[in-house]
């Protein structure tokens, strides 16, 4: 924008400057040339009748040529004028060396004729000049010759005053073209700053409202629209904020009860012998349900603390086989899936958020999916991308295309004409589990990472593919570990997820 | 199994977890603020306290600080991890582990049990020497420049651990498997923080320590004074 309008307004002025002066300049050289001519005729004709008067008085008849020259040397000496004379003998004389009879403008001769004085201009031997006619009868011709080359002279010099005056107002209006051109631009390139102000965020931008002009007026409705996107967003984000900490809240209230109930369940279980049948049941449901809750909570809180921003990263290089390993190992899941580990793939990860990310991309693949479930991990140098993989695959009917965009949805309900309770062939959690929060919290572990989560269905239902990659980078993002000596493991301050 | 005191305000929380306790074997006492917490230690000297963070009045940290200056009885947190404590702030206060709410009760016993597994004297060894240190494991006794270091059962055994082996670097994985009975994915600030309490009781110069060294990467190890 600030490349195109300058200089179209600077060029507007200009033109119009230029058009301007052209016209002015043209028209009054016209008048001005027309009138320094016309006086220029005046002035010889006035000459040429006075001194034909005077040579009717002194000139006798058929003067011999001594006498005509004379005359004329003293013509020449008091008006200026050349002078060429043509007796009715045709006999010529001249007073310039560049003049004579021969260059006499032919029209002239037949003027004479007719008894007048004459003028006429006309170029003589490349010069111009007025030349007025007259003719004596008996005595001769008489052609006076006053010279135009002052008149060209200053019609010369007023041409070229007239192109510099109008030279320098086109400059000058190049110029006032430019500084209109600053004083429309610099608002608009302070408008445009603030708009890329509100674009990253910066919503208390606001424009300076000074005059009265169109410009002022775009900067009011800009303040307004300013004013009102700062506080749609704010109430926004007081919404959402105090959603989060609803959640957070309710989670951290639900905590105390909940320890209370999950343990006098599990003091239940380990006493349920003495209970009859119904007893029994009853405990094993509390049990379960209770045991449910809590990892509802604990996803709930970990889930809260994400979207806080509060979740530290306990940041180490490991050996990526080897923590998906263990992970299977210490889940009792080693002999249940097929594993392909590329040994040493190396990466910066939080153990526990991986393990977490196998326990849930693993558990629902051996409880929704069918065997084999295979556990890949291979760093992705073949495919020239920096980086690890892990990818979790089951062999079971896979998860519904429509559905594939919402796998990582918080409660995503699969199927929500079936109850949780039934499960189901497409249901993404056990039978016992309903849509919870384990894959949402997933990708946002692997999201903590650098890296995400990535699902697909294998064509002719080969079973759900579950893709994890990380960011192959040499060391762990915006960590402190450099900083302190005695601890290579960086700190974990576990802020938690307390919503300010 | 032995004597447990419980501080917890929450009534429910207090009377399932003490049910639990009981049920695997143990005698529990019960406090329902630090202040009475304190009351109850000094009566009753127990063989562990399970030690609520928040509590109303003195809190968790106060009182685990207060127990620590005159006792190594071993101390287990309860925590939330989203209490605004850290559980940071509650080891280097002097607790030996912790557990977070809302726990299952396996894991809890789990852990005490292994706590109260250090208290028990350790088989072996003679007395050994690394410069002005001198640990007597068979007394269960450690001395610096002829002074008596006093040490939680934890420390004690994180100390033996490093000092079987010196020379040798240990892995936190390894320390926590060995000391805290953590056999996977167990949180190694509480081998970190343990490492700097003890450098604070065994290092003429905590800040610059020459006896347990860090090693970047790995974890940590004793190097005997050169001589």
């Amino acid at each position: 924008m600030r490349q195109r309008l300058r200089p179209r307004l600077i060029a507007t002025f200009a033109l119009v400057a230029a058009l301007t002066s052209v016209g002015v300049a043209a028209t009054s050289y016209t008048l001005v040339r027309r009138e320094i001519l016309r006086r220029a005729d005046e002035t010889a004709a006035r000459q040429g009748r006075a001194a034909l008067a005077d040579a009717a008085e002194r000139l006798p008849p058929s003067p011999e040529p001594a006498q005509l020259a004379d005359f004329a040397a003293r013509v020449k000496a008091r008006d200026g004028l050349e002078v060429v004379t043509v007796r009715p003998d045709g006999l010529s004389d001249t007073t310039s060396v560049s003049l004579s009879a021969r260059v006499v403008p032919a029209e002239l001769g037949q003027a004479l004729a007719r008894g007048r004085v004459v003028t006429v201009r006309a170029t003589a031997a490349g010069a111009p000049y007025v030349v007025a006619a007259g003719r004596v009868s008996g005595v001769a011709d008489f052609y006076f010759f006053s010279s135009l080359d002052d008149v060209a002279e200053d019609l010369r010099l007023l041409r070229n005053v007239l192109a510099g005056v109008g030279a320098a107002l086109v400059v000058l209006s190049g110029v006032v073209g430019a500084l209109a051109a600053r004083s429309v631009l610099t608002p608009i390139r302070q408008a445009r700053a603030a708009v890329h102000r509100l674009e990253v965020g910066l919503l208390e931008t606001r424009l300076p409202e000074r005059g009265r002009d169109e410009l002022a007026d775009l900067a009011h409705s800009f303040n307004a629209m300013a004013q009102a996107l700062e506080r749609t967003i704010g109430e926004l984000r007081a919404l959402e904020a105090g959603q989060r900490r609803f959640v957070s809240d309710v989670s951290h209230e639900l905590r105390t009860p909940l320890t209370a109930l999950t343990t006098a369940a599990d003091v239940l279980e380990a006493n349920a012998g003495g209970l009859n049948d119904p007893g029994r049941r009853a405990a094993r449901l509390l049990v379960v349900e209770a045991r449910r809750l809590r990892t509802l909570v604990d996803d709930l809180m970990e889930i809260s603390r994400m979207d806080a921003g509060a979740a530290a990263m306990a940041w180490e290089r490991m050996d990526l086989s080897a923590l998906v390993a263990d992970a299977l190992r210490a889940r009792g899941w080693s002999d249940r899936v097929d594993t392909h580990l590329e040994q040493a793939v190396t990466a910066w990860v939080d153990a526990r958020r991986i393990d977490a990310i196998v326990g849930n991309l693993v558990g629902n693949a051996l409880e929704h999916g069918r065997p084999p479930v295979t556990v890949i991990v291979d760093s992705m140098t073949s495919t020239g991308v920096e980086g690890v993989r892990l990818q979790v695959a089951d062999a079971g009917p896979g998860i519904p295309p429509e559905h594939l965009a919402h796998v990582f949805d918080r409660f995503y309900k699969a199927d929500p004409a079936r109850s949780r309770r039934e499960g189901g062939g497409s249901g993404l959690r056990g039978p016992n589990a309903g849509p919870g929060l384990g894959l949402a919290i997933a990708r946002e572990n692997a999201r903590l990472h650098g890296g995400d989560i990535t699902v697909s269905s294998r064509a002719g239902g080969g079973g759900a593919v579950f893709t994890v990659v990380l960011s192959g980078r040499s060391g762990p993002p915006g960590t402190v570990t450099e900083l302190l000596p005695d601890r290579e493991a960086p700190v974990t301050t576990d802020r938690h997820d307390v919503v300010p | 199994m032995a004597d447990i005191l419980l501080v917890e305000d929450d009534a429910s929380v207090r009377e399932a977890v003490a049910m639990a306790l009981e049920g695997d074997g143990h005698r529990v006492d019960t406090a329902v603020s630090g202040d009475e917490a304190l009351d109850r230690w000094r009566r009753s000297r127990p063989d562990l306290i399970l030690l609520d963070v928040m509590l109303p009045g003195t809190d968790g940290l106060s009182v685990c600080r207060t127990v620590r200056r005159a006792d190594e009885v071993p101390i287990i947190l309860l925590t939330a991890r989203s209490d605004p404590i850290d559980v940071v702030a509650g080891l280097e206060s002097g607790a030996d582990d912790y557990v977070t709410k809302p726990f299952e009760t396996r894991v809890l016993m789990a852990r005490i049990r292994a706590v109260l597994r250090r208290q028990a004297r350790p088989a072996e060894e003679q007395v050994m020497r690394f410069g002005d240190l001198t640990i007597d494991p068979a007394g269960m006794v450690v001395t610096l420049r002829e002074r008596e270091v006093r040490l939680t059962p934890t420390e004690l055994r994180l100390l033996l651990e490093l000092a079987r082996r010196p020379g040798q670097v240990l892995t936190r994985a390894g320390l926590l498997e060995a000391v805290w009975d953590y056999s996977y994915l167990g949180d190694s600030r509480l081998v970190d923080v343990c490492v700097q309490r003890l450098r604070a009781k065994v290092e003429g110069d905590p800040a610059e320590p020459v006896l347990i060294q860090t090693v970047r990467g790995v974890g940590y190890k004793l190097v005997p004074p050169q001589r």
